[in-house]
């Protein structure tokens, strides 16, 4: 945290700023995942041992993937040294040696190591020393700037490089001549030497550029032994270089391809040696789900070392979570000895944590024992005592069975060398990180049982490979656990000799010798097999503190969808924020009758930008901005009414009611207690502006929209695969529910005024015929009134969400079909707690529907939806609007994931169709869906 | 030594040189250049040394500044090499190269100093020779591209620096395709050195013949080469007559060619030590005529397999001979098979894309390879899940046999390019399809279809898609700072790549493709 943190600072790619307006109150306490079991500054504590085991554990997976990678390196350093060695004769020019290290992205551990191993300056006096000059695809952006990195790489670098030059008169320093002269008086000086080019993430370099590199250094070999090693994170099929370059390049380069050993293996080492090896501990070990989602997550997204660790090391940061792994290593808890440590239990502080180690001591406990503790309660030390038992108990199981565990690996491979099948033959091919997590779960029996019956039935020969197998392996575990193992090596080696004789003598009749011998070698195997494998990890008291276990590994943290969280958090905020200010409101004004705790807010409840999300929703692909602030407002009306009238009742009931008045409200407040009604009303209208400019600005922030200079007062839509909760809509029958309705600015002919008187009621049916259910309103005028109260009837229909509204003008007709009155229509919702049902004749429309969707077919029909005007019907019910996922959300959402936003689809809805289109989709994916469980 | 076939052009050249040296010659070669720069070279070092000539040639693709250009030829005409102890100092206590007219005055400088230094030889006699210049540009056509300027100035070199200067321009382009459309270029001496025929192109390539004693480059095997070379040329003059690349070809068989003869030998060899006194009666010979026509017959199959892979670089000429030793003693073994190739030699294994990439990368692949072939339009018709739309799949444009235009399917046309919200929605297709059985189970998703929509939006698709994208295996094709509008996109795999990837993961390619091959 440095004071002057340099904003302006171009060369700096990141700058951190430390969040320093936390409330002084919250910084001063200590952070906790689960304060009320924890003791005061536990997490402190628990990060501490977390950095102790995960630096232990990283240098072991570090020690590991060098140990692995080196000699890869040093085959390819072995090449490159002989590079101009043994060229083929008769070759009509030489090559430029280049090579192409497939597999390879960033910093990769290989080419360091090669790197490493050629700037070695002690080196074997026979080698021929190297010198490496890097290019990055960054720094090498023109061919001039490509041939002086080189250069320089190679020039600078050297002791000799601090020759001054005159810039104009002497060579220019992008001029190859200068490397040339460079290195003739370099090899005057030092003798031989080869002059390594690696360029990292050779793909991202501009074709053209490494194109004219390499013609020029071409000319210039084998006078420059140069030599090029390219870092390729593509595969070496299909080449990347083949399919770029021309074949003019090519032909100039000798191209060596190198296949860096699978990933797959390496993590199968990695993590045998770091969790399942008996000569290393841990310190916490991983468990199977942990295991499970590292092998997931490695095969289906990404395949690279530094995701594998980035999961271990989460799993141990999660697992630290825990107060209880205080005592991962020994019970001190950061004191200097366990005296001082029961001082710090005893502490009032740290009450919730002891409780709950009582509880969890207790409850593993048998009966005698429970009362025996819950009479000597204060006996802390002993307490302490029986964690060391268990942390004592835990290693010794967890010993036990890496060397179980390992023993088996080894026979497998030993089995699955000699041609047998794996026992998950079924699914062949799958990996050793597969047998660690039924191994974890105790769910090896098949393997070792069968493994069992394989090694009864081995040869001579074999057998005696088996057991030079088991004893190299005896032979090969760390010295304390090795002389646990004492009885059973002895008894190997036994058997060892038995075989030997057997083999030397040759008296075995008929084979009898050798098949008892087989048979008790594999009766022994099952049962050291048994001994080890069976017993589960979990099942030692108090193990999870040192071992994740089944705890759930949260993928979230590594592979988020941020996209899908915003929607979500802007739909229903009541799951993201801690509190709504105006549900809180609602909540209050419901005290009497608790019915809105548990149900969803009303719109009205929701914060500003969730409100305008809403009308975003139920938009089409342009919002006017004017129609939004206008649908804003009227739902800042309810907020205000509502609001008005509870803190009415409160003045009323309560006037001492202390709760937490959110500010909004308490500008209400003031403005009740203005005089002038006009005064209040431009305050208000003020402020419904300025909270709307506010909400614009953060939807625009985070991307929802887009502006545009074709249409005046026109934003563009930049998010289309969210389900509208206009198709989703869920209006409970029997309860008073209001529609609302604007006009359409996309399409202002007619206009509402045109409309004029209306009839507004609840059909079924398809775009070419239709059923009134429900007559809402006989005449309204559209134009003057935008809302209507009405109460769906319970017997029109069952619970279905094909019902729609339809709006008929009276006197209006359809432009293009005059002989038909003019029709608008809303989207479909759905109605529940309904008791009624469909005729077969209107089951039959509702059935059409789906070939003849309401949509760009009718088009051509009477019932011209495109004259719609009555454009979006949005719903704002008291208690039951915006289900969250009702059931066609989630597969709209799919569905126009295909097609709105790139025209895949083409759909060419209105705001008034989308809904429709995205509910069909919905459905036909539903149906889809079945066919293919089906 | 002027190579065979070149005779007549090198003649030409020399007299043109020696008289009356154009101003400007512009040699266009379109099938080897690089051997008529070698011819010119050779020319430009055998002429007499009286009176002076001065040559530089230089390689326009090395001068990618006029810098560099300039220094270079100036440092070649005053034969000057600059060494690192003098700090890399260049020709004449001057700066030659800060423009054209530095250049021309570098020029002046040398000119008078070397006649300065000739004179001074021949101090006897009166007449004072000024010395003649040449400045050959190989790769002229490397100038258009860097230094479109200065191509007039240098075609009238010779006018503007009132010297003895012949510039002469040799490149596999033609001199219209060179010459800029403004600006007044005066029109070259055009010549064009005559084209290779067979025995000239077969001799050419027999001077890269490494004549050591050692035994697959015996000069005992020179006339087998010969008829090597013969047959060899025979194959590939179809594709290519490039001496260099035949050269090449012929590097890469020979010593799988000569290793039955060599194996007979040593077997004769050590048959002849078993019996002491014959050993001298075994020499290397070359082989009988019976035994050359046997291997010619043997091997011609593996001229044509030699040729599909080290013609475009497919593999390098040693790898291949490595790969592609004949069995051991062929000769003797009287095999006539077809194939020759030793099979125990372990071919080196290929990591294939489908071993490397992750099961997701594989899939946004394919998806991508979907929706760069198959038209926008037809998305909803072949990925559509509702009943009704299955049916309604057309499988392809049948051409009508009354002419017409004939459609081509796309797979031939190229990659459509397409937005990245258009692979996503393919993707989320395929893995509802394809991927929904071998996903790790996720109770908290309930609807169908919705936990193939939480794939597609994760962190981890998007980093697929730009790690692809590095890879090459997909091409963003909108510029990386443009922040409006989504990315757009376009496959760069091979309908046989995305078939191995389909096969890998189980999807039934074809049924996908809108116009299936």
């Amino acid at each position: 945290m440095t004071p002057n943190r340099r904003l302006d600072d171009l060369s700096q790619t990141t700058v951190y700023i430390p969040c320093s307006d936390l409330d002084k109150e919250e910084a001063e306490l200590s952070y906790s995942p689960c304060p009320h079991r924890d003791i005061p500054g536990g997490y402190e504590l628990r990060s501490k041992l977390y950095k102790q085991v995960w630096v232990k554990c990283l240098t072991q997976i570090q020690e590991i993937s060098h140990a692995i990678h080196s000699p890869i390196a040093f085959d390819i350093v072995t090449q490159l040294r002989e590079a101009y060695a043994n060229i083929l004769p008769g070759l009509p020019y030489t090559e430029l040696p280049v090579f192409a290290v497939s597999g390879q992205s960033g910093d990769s551990p290989i080419l360091q190591n090669v790197v490493a191993q050629l700037e070695n300056e002690n080196a074997e006096d026979d080698v021929i020393p190297a010198r490496v000059a890097h290019l990055h695809p960054a720094d090498c952006t023109n061919i001039m700037l490509t041939m002086k990195c080189m250069i320089q790489g190679f020039v600078s670098a050297s002791p000799e490089g601090s020759t001054k030059r005159k810039p104009t008169t002497s060579l220019a320093a992008y001029d190859i001549e200068l490397l040339k002269a460079w290195y003739a008086y370099s090899v005057t000086e030092q003798g031989d030497m080869q002059l390594v080019v690696l360029m990292h993430d050779f793909e991202q370099f501009e074709p053209n550029v490494v194109q004219d590199l390499f013609n020029i250094c071409s000319l210039y070999v084998p006078k420059l032994p140069l030599i090029f090693v390219l870092a390729l994170s593509s595969p070496p099929e299909p080449s990347y270089l083949h399919g770029v370059y021309p074949r003019a390049t090519l032909a100039l380069l000798r191209i060596y391809k190198i296949t860096v050993t699978s990933q797959v293996e390496v993590v199968e080492q990695l993590l045998s040696k770091t969790f399942f090896d008996p000569a290393f501990d841990p310190g916490i070990m991983l468990g199977p789900v942990a295991l499970d989602f590292l092998h997931d997550y490695f095969t289906r997204h990404d395949r690279s070392l530094d995701m594998v660790t980035t999961i271990i090391q989460l799993a141990f940061m999660k697992h630290v979570d825990e107060p209880l792994t205080l005592f991962l290593f020994d019970n001190n808890l950061d004191c200097p000895n366990e005296k001082s440590a029961l001082r710090k239990l005893a502490n009032p502080e740290s009450f919730p944590f002891l409780e709950y180690l009582f509880t969890r001591v207790l409850s593993s406990q048998t009966n005698q024992q429970q009362s025996r503790w819950k009479s000597n309660r204060n006996d802390l030390s002993s307490l302490l005592g029986i964690i060391t038992d268990c942390r004592v108990k835990f290693h010794e199981q967890c010993q036990k069975f890496r060397i179980g565990f390992g023993l088996l690996l080894r026979v497998r491979k030993f089995v699955l060398d000699l041609g047998y099948k794996s026992v998950e033959s079924e699914e062949d091919g799958k990996s050793i990180l597969d047998v660690m997590s039924r191994g974890l779960r105790g769910r090896l029996t098949r393997d070792w049982k069968y493994l069992g019956l394989v090694i009864k039935k081995l040869d001579l020969d074999q057998l005696c490979g088996l057991l030079d197998t088991l004893e190299w392996f005896f032979a090969d575990l760390p010295d304390g656990v090795f002389e646990g193992e004492e009885k059973d090596r002895k008894w190997v080696e036994r058997q060892r000799a038995a075989l030997l004789g057997l083999g030397q003598t040759s008296n075995d009749r008929d084979g009898q010798v050798l098949k008892t011998l087989s048979s008790e070698v594999g009766e022994w195997f099952m049962e050291y097999s048994t001994e080890r494998l069976t017993y589960r990890l979990d099942e030692i008291r108090l193990w999870d503190i040192w071992y994740t276990g089944s705890t759930p590994f949260s993928s979230e943290l590594i592979n988020p969808a941020p996209r899908a969280h915003i929607t979500s958090a802007l739909l229903h905020p009541e799951s993201c924020a801690a509190q709504l200010p105006h549900r809180e409101v609602a909540k209050r004004g419901a005290s009497e009758s608790d019915e809105v705790q548990g149900e969803l807010p009303a719109v009205w409840e929701l914060p500003d930008t969730s409100i305008l999300f809403r009308g975003y929703l139920e938009a089409g692909r342009m919002i006017n901005v004017f129609d939004w602030h206008q649908s804003f407002a009227a739902v800042l009306e309810t907020q205000r009414q509502r609001g008005l009238r509870i803190e009415g009742q409160k003045h009323v009931g309560s006037p001492s009611d202390g709760a937490v008045h959110n500010l909004r409200q308490s500008d209400d407040d003031e403005i009740m207690q203005e005089d002038g009604e006009e005064d209040e009303d431009e305050r208000w209208g003020m402020e419904v502006q300025a909270r709307f400019i506010r909400g614009v600005h953060e939807l625009d922030f985070m991307g929802f929209l887009k502006h545009t200079g074709r249409k005046p007062d026109h934003v563009t839509r930049t998010v289309f695969d969210t389900t509208s909760p206009v198709a989703t809509t869920s209006w409970k029958g029997g309860e008073k529910q209001t529609v609302q309705w604007i006009e359409d600015p996309n399409n202002p002919t007619p206009s509402l005024k045109d409309f004029g008187p209306t009839k507004i009621s609840i059909y079924v049916g398809n775009s070419q015929q239709q059923t009134l259910l429900q007559s809402l309103s006989p005449s309204t005028d559209v134009s003057t009134i935008s809302e209507l109260e009405f109460t769906p009837n319970v017997s029109i229909g069952p619970n279905s969400n094909v019902y729609f509204i339809r709006f008929e003008s009276i006197s209006f007709k359809d432009p293009k079909q005059p002989q038909y009155p003019a029709l608008a229509f809303s989207a479909k919702f759905e109605l529940t707690g309904m008791t009624g049902s469909f005729s077969p004749d209107v089951q039959k429309q509702i059935d059409a529907a789906s070939s003849l969707p309401i949509g760009p077919t009718s088009t051509g029909t009477g019932l011209s939806l495109s004259s719609s005007h009555v454009s979006s019907i949005s719903s704002a019910p008291p208690k039951s609007s915006g289900s969250p996922s009702s059931s066609s959300s989630r597969p709209s959402g799919s569905g126009n994931a295909q097609g709105n936003s790139n025209g895949a689809l083409g759909l060419a809805a209105g705001k008034f169709l989308t809904g429709v289109i995205a509910a069909a989709v919905g459905l036909a994916m539903v149906s889809r869906k079945q066919e293919y469980r089906s | 030594m002027i190579l065979p076939g070149y005779e007549s052009f090198a003649t030409l050249f020399t007299d043109l040189l020696t008289t009356s040296p154009p101003p400007f010659v512009y040699i266009h070669d379109v099938a080897t250049p690089h051997i008529t720069s070698s011819v010119v070279s050779s020319v430009l070092v055998a002429l007499p040394d009286k009176p002076p000539f001065l040559h530089a040639i230089v390689n326009a693709s090395t001068c990618f500044t006029a810098r560099l250009l300039y220094d270079t030829v100036i440092r070649k005409l005053a034969d000057w090499t600059p060494t690192w102890e003098s700090g890399c100092q260049l020709w004449g206590d001057q700066r030659w190269n800060e423009n054209f007219d530095g250049f021309i005055h570098g020029l002046r400088a040398i000119s008078v100093e070397r006649s300065k230094s000739s004179t001074a030889k021949t101090r006897g006699q009166t007449t004072q020779s000024t010395p003649k210049m040449a400045i050959v540009i190989e790769r002229a056509e490397s100038l258009k591209e860097y230094l479109p300027d200065l191509l007039v100035p240098l075609s009238r070199l010779a006018e503007s620096t009132k010297l003895n200067l012949t510039v002469v321009f040799i490149s596999g382009y033609p001199w219209q395709d060179l010459r800029p459309l403004v600006g007044s270029a005066p029109d070259p001496l055009y010549v064009q050195p005559p084209e290779l025929s067979k025995t000239d192109t077969i001799q050419l390539v027999v001077n890269h013949f490494p004549q050591d004693e050692s035994n697959s480059h015996n000069p005992v095997f020179l006339p087998l080469y010969h008829q090597f070379l013969s047959t060899l040329y025979d194959v590939c003059s179809p594709f290519t007559k490039d001496p260099n690349e035949l050269a090449y070809i012929a590097a890469a068989r020979w010593p799988g060619f000569v290793t039955p003869i060599l194996d007979e030998y040593r077997r004769l060899l050590d048959e002849a030590r078993g019996d002491p006194g014959d050993e001298e009666e075994f020499e290397l010979t070359a082989p009988t005529e019976d035994a050359r026509i046997r291997l010619i017959r043997l091997f011609t199959p593996s001229f044509t397999t030699a040729l599909e892979a080290l013609y475009p670089r497919l593999s390098n000429a040693d790898e291949w001979a490595t790969d592609n030793k004949p069995q051991r003693n062929l000769l003797s073994s009287g095999f006539s098979g077809a194939n020759i190739i030793d099979k125990s030699v372990p071919q080196t294994p290929q990591g294939s894309l489908t071993d490397v990439l992750p099961r997701m990368s594989k899939f946004i692949l394919l998806a991508a390879f979907l929706a760069s072939t198959n038209p926008t339009k037809s998305d909803i018709r072949m990925f559509g899940r509702a009943v009704h739309e299955r049916k309604k799949r057309k499988r392809g444009i049948v051409a009508s046999a009354r002419g017409g235009t004939v459609k081509i399917p796309q797979r031939h046309l190229g990659p459509i390019i397409f937005p990245v919200d258009r692979v996503l929605a393919v993707l989320g297709i395929l893995l509802e399809e394809y991927d929904a059985d071998s996903r790790p189970p996720a109770p908290e998703y309930k609807l169908p279809g919705e936990y193939s929509d939480m794939e597609i939006r994760r962190v981890s698709t998007y980093s697929g898609i730009t790690e692809l994208t590095a890879m090459r295996l997909l091409r963003r094709v909108s510029p990386p700072e443009r922040l409006d509008g989504p990315p757009m996109f376009k496959c760069a795999i091979t309908y046989e790549v995305a078939l191995r990837v389909a096969k890998d993961l189980g999807v039934p390619l074809n049924d996908l493709i809108f116009e299936p091959a």
